[in-house]
């Protein structure tokens, strides 16, 4: 395989290819490739609506931040100057008691009802609310359009609701081939309007990285957010090269969806521990993998009292590194409620004497002890860990 | 902290992609995460970016507090009489976005661990706000700052969205950056002393804030007895026993505290827990509450009465009960206030010759009052219970036998 080489680019260039990247940036959130289908058939729908009067309805279906919002606009562009338009989000029943009666204003005026997040709405008394929208689309000129996350809406709904629904159903599905995926992600680029900063992000080989980023999550927005960030981060450094494009990308997607889960900004903190602290949580960590050898009942495994780690942590001390030695058990138990309120051990709250206090690991013990290796701690302290994990 | 790590965060709230409208900045309190991004919004504040500050911990887990105090920061009141839903803030914020000239809004709330304590709907519809605002309009960023990532919270408690936020970690300052800090902060303090105290003290605690006020400690103190003894004595051995005394102190590290008279140092002034100083009635029942809570009732008789007959002891018979206590729950249990006063008396009478009158004068119930106000015993029963009300001592092991040790000192 050839060798490859770093591509630098002039002075000119990047600043011209600065430009372009800052003002693709600024049109990345004008581009929806994956709902151009979806727009069409819901625009047909809407102006069938407008054409023949009568009441309609659909669902679109999709996860949630699949611009949803988009095709609301869209719809309400389309229908803005013949019928009044009503967005409904479903916190709003919760806050606003006259939520309900804002329906029955005006009934035989147009109207179109854009509903987000509807699958909310399928609890048995909510479904009254869904029952009045959809049987007014039987009597009066509305068009009720649902927006729901889940696909088994359909079959939640209660017979009188469903009756009324149309069968009409627009599916925001992620890509499911990565040819077009790619597509996509020139499409982000608006690759015809730069070409200058298309023709260098060219040379880059993202195929590598969208595609294991395809294989964890082929979700279009995911993609618009990373290649939103990388131009971020590229128009960030001051010298402008294909590696460094590269491994931008690299970086940002490895923010979205980690390679390897140890690498998850959960054990970042760890890092950040006083030695003391990670003494501590090395203590409880020891105790749970004595106790799990233990009992064959994981649940018996699972909870330590403060005063236990305390004991583990003064054998720690004397035995090993008397430097770490404290005077009092109140300073262990106040590093072990730090620990607790960073996440990193779940601290009980049944009992009221702190001694007597249970505190579980939220995190397996086992990579938690991997985590360990790649600190760097005192030998001694190292080898009274070693010992005691190989007994 | 990395310029370039701030230069990435500047970078994707000045972005104009709209799409990242939720950026999530963490890292321990003691890395300045706070005061640093602080620094960088009132920065971009200048430059006509419009900053709120709000606090997801204040909101309590209710999204209409949380929106009303979003409204009042914003001043939205004077577009809209109410910020109670979603629709009101979105409604407010476009009218008021489109008069305003700024060229984006940063909303900035602290504390995101609280997100957890909203329910997973109402975060999830507030966090997708910024995607119903208008187009036209200048754009609206969330920045979230906390101790935990995005995913520990989520991960933690619930599903905070489907998709994964953008988060920048702040990592904390090394040994060499702090004690560099420390130098540029406290410019009076020589350096080799600050570097000293850092060093020994770094194991312990990270905070750039706490070792300051540790250095000056120290350094204080190794004024005052320099002053006094008009000893022009500078070197790290004289600074040590000032070290390990403030260290102990002040970080709790059990190092032993030189003779003052050796050291010339100040004398040692020895501060007592407040359960060591009270009457000796009190401490004697407070003990007995301890014995009753952590011993069962079949024991008492063998460790309160002298002749309590003989008791069938085997080999089969030990190991069968060491099994039993290592499986026993250490809880305290509650105790009869009737089993708390025998045991009472009975230390009494061993302790004191005349226990019996001393027994007759106690105040028992302003004793256990006062107990229960300090937190040492909390009553179990109801207040109702007039007639065998129950109690359980929350006091520590360790604590317990400073207390039975404390009377031998006197």
């Amino acid at each position: 395989m050839p060798s490859r080489t770093r591509t630098s680019t002039s002075v000119d260039e990047t600043a011209t290819i600065l430009q372009q990247m800052a003002e693709a940036l600024g049109l990345i959130d004008t581009v929806h490739p994956h709902l151009e289908e979806a727009e069409k058939k819901l625009l047909s729908i809407a102006d069938k609506f407008m054409s023949s009067g009568n009441g309609a309805s659909c669902r679109v279906e999709g996860l949630s931040n699949t611009d949803k919002v988009h095709l609301q606009r869209r719809l309400a562009e389309r229908c803005r100057h013949r019928a009044e338009i009503v967005t409904v989000n479903y916190d709003e029943l919760f806050t606003d008691s006259n939520c309900e009666e804002r329906f029955e204003k005006d009934r035989n005026h147009p109207r179109v009802f854009f509903v987000f997040n509807a699958e909310h709405f399928i609890s048995s008394l909510r479904q009254t609310l869904l029952y009045k929208l959809l049987n007014g689309t039987m009597l009066y000129p509305w068009l009720v359009v649902l927006a729901v996350n889940s696909q088994d809406f359909y079959g939640h709904l209660e017979k009188r609701v469903r009756s009324r629904l149309s069968p009409d159903r627009i599916c925001v599905s992620p890509t499911t081939d990565i040819s077009t995926y790619l597509s996509h992600f020139y499409q982000l680029l608006s690759k015809d309007k730069f070409p200058e900063m298309f023709g260098f992000l060219a040379r880059c080989s993202f195929a590598k990285q969208l595609n294991y980023l395809y294989q964890m999550n082929s979700d279009f927005d995911v993609l618009r957010r990373c290649t939103a960030l990388m131009l971020t981060e590229l128009i960030c450094l001051e010298e402008l090269t294909t590696e460094r494009a590269e491994s931008a990308l690299k970086f940002v997607i490895e923010m979205h969806v980690p390679a390897v889960p140890l690498k998850s900004p959960f054990f970042n903190i760890l890092k950040d521990l006083s030695l003391r602290q990670i003494a501590v949580l090395m203590c409880a960590t020891r105790l749970f993998k004595q106790l799990e050898s233990r009992f064959d009942d994981k649940a018996e495994a699972s909870q330590i009292s403060f005063r236990q780690v305390f004991l583990e942590y003064k054998q720690m001390a004397n035995k090993s590194y008397k430097l770490l030695d404290v005077n009092s058990d109140k300073i262990i138990f106040e590093e072990i409620r730090r620990l607790g309120s960073l996440g990193l051990l779940t601290i009980g709250n049944k009992t009221t004497n702190v001694s007597f206090q249970k505190i579980s690991l939220p995190v397996d013990v086992y990579s938690l002890s991997e985590q360990f290796k790649t600190l760097s701690l005192p030998a001694a302290v190292q080898d009274f860990f070693a010992h005691v994990s190989a007994m | 902290m990395t310029p370039s790590l701030l230069g990435r965060v500047r970078g994707c709230l000045s972005s104009p992609a709209r799409c990242l409208s939720h950026l999530h900045c963490f890292g321990l309190q003691e890395s300045g995460l706070r005061e640093t991004v602080g620094q960088m919004l009132e920065e971009m504040q200048q430059n006509e970016w419009k900053v709120v500050y709000c606090d997801l911990l204040y909101a309590d887990g209710s999204l209409k507090q949380l929106l009303i105090s979003l409204g009042d920061a914003l001043h939205l009141l004077r577009v809209r009489s109410t910020i109670h839903t979603i629709k009101d803030l979105v409604e407010a914020l476009n009218h008021k976005l489109r008069e305003d000239s700024c060229k984006g809004l940063i909303i900035c709330l602290d504390h995101a661990e609280s997100a957890s304590s909203f329910t997973s709907s109402a975060i999830n519809a507030f966090f997708d706000f910024p995607n119903f605002i208008d187009q036209e309009n200048p754009l609206v960023r969330i920045l979230t700052l906390g101790e935990r990532s995005w995913q520990a919270i989520n991960a933690a408690n619930f599903t905070i969205g489907q998709i994964p936020v953008p988060e920048f970690y702040f990592p904390i300052m090394d040994k060499d950056d702090c004690i560099s800090l420390l130098c540029e902060a406290l410019p009076e303090i020589e350096s080799s002393l600050v570097k000293f105290v850092v060093d020994a003290a770094y194991i312990h605690c990270i905070s750039p804030n706490r070792l300051a006020k540790l250095v000056l400690r120290v350094h204080d103190e190794i004024e005052a007895a320099s002053k006094t003894d008009k000893t022009p004595i500078r070197n790290l051995n004289f600074s040590a026993a000032f070290c390990r005394k403030a260290m102990a102190e002040m970080l709790g590290t059990n190092t032993v505290v030189l003779d003052a008279k050796k050291e010339n140092a100040r004398p040692k002034v020895e501060q007592q827990p407040d359960y060591l100083v009270m009457p000796v009635f009190q401490r004697y029942l407070l003990l007995a509450s301890f014995c009753a809570s952590n011993n069962a009732i079949s024991t008492d008789k063998r460790f309160f009465i002298k002749h309590h007959g003989r008791e069938k002891r085997s080999a089969k018979r030990e190991i069968r009960l060491e099994e039993k206590a290592q499986l026993k729950d250490f809880d305290p249990k509650t105790a009869d206030l009737q089993r708390i006063v025998a045991i009472c008396y009975t230390l009494l009478k061993k302790h004191y010759d005349d226990g019996d009158v001393l027994t007759k004068i106690m105040d028992l119930n302003s004793l256990l009052n006062t107990l229960s106000c300090m937190n040492l015993v909390s009553r179990t029963s109801s207040a109702s219970n007039l007639d065998q009300p129950r109690y359980k001592c929350l006091l520590s092991l360790d604590a317990a036998k400073q207390i039975a040790r404390f009377g031998e000192d006197l």
